[in-house]
């Protein structure tokens, strides 16, 4: 099982999310945490200027992780997702060094947060750069339901038409969109389905059996599994699932198969 | 073991979504068993649509529905009467209907009015005289609330004012940490998981501060997901005999069953 979009460091708006409780969870649904493979992305590097040192740092981290593991440790593989920042001018050595120091398996980006849109040409140059090395692009949409933001910080989603027109436009780079919502899925899934770059993240999908539904509109092979974790309860992703009551052949695809094509895994 | 939805929506404008399926309800029931959920507490609020400031005739129509419903399946469905406070007369006519000749188990209040206005009086006084909850939607929106929109403070007020109904506040992770707060002070205020993200830890501070006794599982589907909404209950760090009482407990004390 392979969870394409979750999260390291704390977040600041919402208390206890350091409490990961991902070894319960998904012991009690795999069975074994080693067949567990998480892509992490640091929350940091969504609100410092300089999103690159908290890369590193996650980096850092998730090392003495994996050494736990080689040393036996029945823990999730931890894979770093690198956070860019393009409106910063030196976002082609952090993605230089995300690649080949840092070992990033994909490049996430935050365009709402970091105040950019896809369409600029930096940004432009980026998606078109994480394509020539061949690193999928997490275009995240949104990290919390804006009727709940902070007063004084109030971030409003990502367009989902950018993020299509973006993809269009540099169709060598891989696309995820990361917590896209039902509505949007589905009110744009003719766009979507014309986009053979472009992969959906399901965490924040919802509406009474969602998976299925999405599975109808995109088929398995466009749908990854992934869980906003530990922003999100583990136990409602893994529910979605079952919900579906997936054929052996839909969950391995959404729960694997696509991720380890999409991300080389 | 038994899993009660104490929050979900059913509408004769709300498609079928099962392949092959003409039958929404039906669906729906399917749906909520996939993930182990046995009986689900429904309402509509409209036949055409969510209806803000439905007339008697609308929320009639509406709970006719429900009631149609509910004698499809006599052993899943439990109906809450929907109203409008505004028309004092037709709703509490309504509840007669709809609750004593019809068998429904509680009262649904929406947006028609703030839980803090004194219009709504009369109705809570009829939800003491038979012994029913009155589940009253909640909400902290920092894009700003619809104008009769309540908030957890006006679901205070009520409290305060008719301590001896069983309120069921709606949306937990609408009404978030301040909302839990806000009720804390009146134990005949419970709150429901329905709605929202499955934002983690929220569900664990609602039963350290009220206790697992006024926490309530609900899912508010089908707009939300049965195993998105659920996995927040399983998924948050309990003891089993709390989670208990989130999953049926409360519900069955409330409602008699």
């Amino acid at each position: 099982m392979i969870d394409v979009n979750a999260y390291r460091d704390s977040y600041p708006f919402r208390p206890g999310v350091l409490a990961l409780e991902f070894d319960l969870t998904y012991r009690g649904f795999e069975g074994s945490l080693a067949v567990v493979s998480l892509l992490v992305s640091p929350l940091r590097a969504i609100f410092w200027e300089e999103p690159q040192t908290a890369n590193e740092y996650a980096h850092a981290d998730i090392r003495s992780y994996q050494q736990k593991r080689a040393a036996g440790a029945e823990i999730p593989n931890q894979l770093l997702v690198a956070v860019i920042n393009p409106t910063l001018r030196n976002w082609e050595r952090s993605l230089e060094q995300s690649h080949k120091e840092l070992g990033a398996v994909a490049i996430k980006l935050h365009p709402n947060y970091h105040t950019y849109h896809l369409t600029d040409s930096a940004a432009r140059e980026l998606l078109r750069a994480c394509g020539e090395k061949g690193l999928p692009v997490i275009v995240q949409m949104r990290m919390q339901d804006t009727r709940s933001h902070h007063p004084l910080m109030q971030v409003p989603d990502v367009d989902i038409n950018e993020v299509l027109e973006a993809a269009a436009a540099t169709p060598q780079t891989t696309f995820v969109i990361g917590g896209i919502k039902w509505g949007e899925a589905s009110s744009k899934a003719n766009d979507i389905n014309a986009l053979p770059n472009v992969w959906l993240d399901i965490s924040q999908c919802e509406v009474a059996d969602v998976l299925r539904r999405l599975i109808r509109l995109f088929g398995a092979g466009k749908l990854l599994f992934g869980t906003h974790a530990p922003l999100f309860y583990i136990k409602s992703a893994l529910l979605k699932l079952e919900e579906a009551r997936l054929t052996a052949e839909e969950r391995e695809l959404i729960t694997e198969r696509n991720a380890r094509e999409l991300f080389r895994l | 073991m038994t899993i009660i939805d104490a929050h979900v929506h059913i509408g004769r404008f709300m498609p079928p979504f099962r392949e092959g399926s003409d039958d929404f309800v039906a669906d729906l029931i399917d749906s909520a068993r996939s993930v182990g959920i046995s009986r689900l507490v429904v309402t509509s609020l409209g036949n055409r649509g969510y209806t803000h400031y439905p007339t008697p005739q609308e929320f009639r129509a509406a709970n006719d529905h429900v009631l149609e419903a509910m004698a499809r399946f006599p052993d899943v469905l439990i109906g809450f009467c929907y109203v409008n406070p505004r028309y004092k007369e037709e709703s509490l006519g309504e509840i007669d209907r709809c609750i004593v000749a019809g068998g429904m188990k509680g009262i649904k209040l929406w947006i028609s009015q703030k839980a803090s206005d004194s219009v709504v009086d009369p109705i809570l006084a009829r939800a003491a005289e038979l012994g029913v909850p009155v589940l009253q939607h909640a909400w902290y929106k920092t894009t700003g609330n619809y104008p009769d929109e309540s908030t957890p403070a006006d679901v205070a007020a009520m409290a305060r004012r008719h301590p001896t109904v069983n309120i069921i506040m709606a949306h937990l992770t609408g009404a978030g940490y301040r909302g839990v707060i806000d009720i804390a002070p009146y134990p005949n205020v419970h709150v429901d998981t329905s709605g929202g993200d499955p934002e983690s830890t929220v569900v664990e501070f609602a039963v350290r501060e009220l206790g697992a006794e006024r926490v309530v599982f609900g899912s508010d589907a089908p707009g939300r997901s049965f195993g998105v909404q659920l996995g927040k209950v399983l998924g948050a760090g309990m003891e089993d005999e709390r989670r208990e009482l989130i999953l049926h407990g409360n519900v069955e004390r409330m409602l008699g069953l």
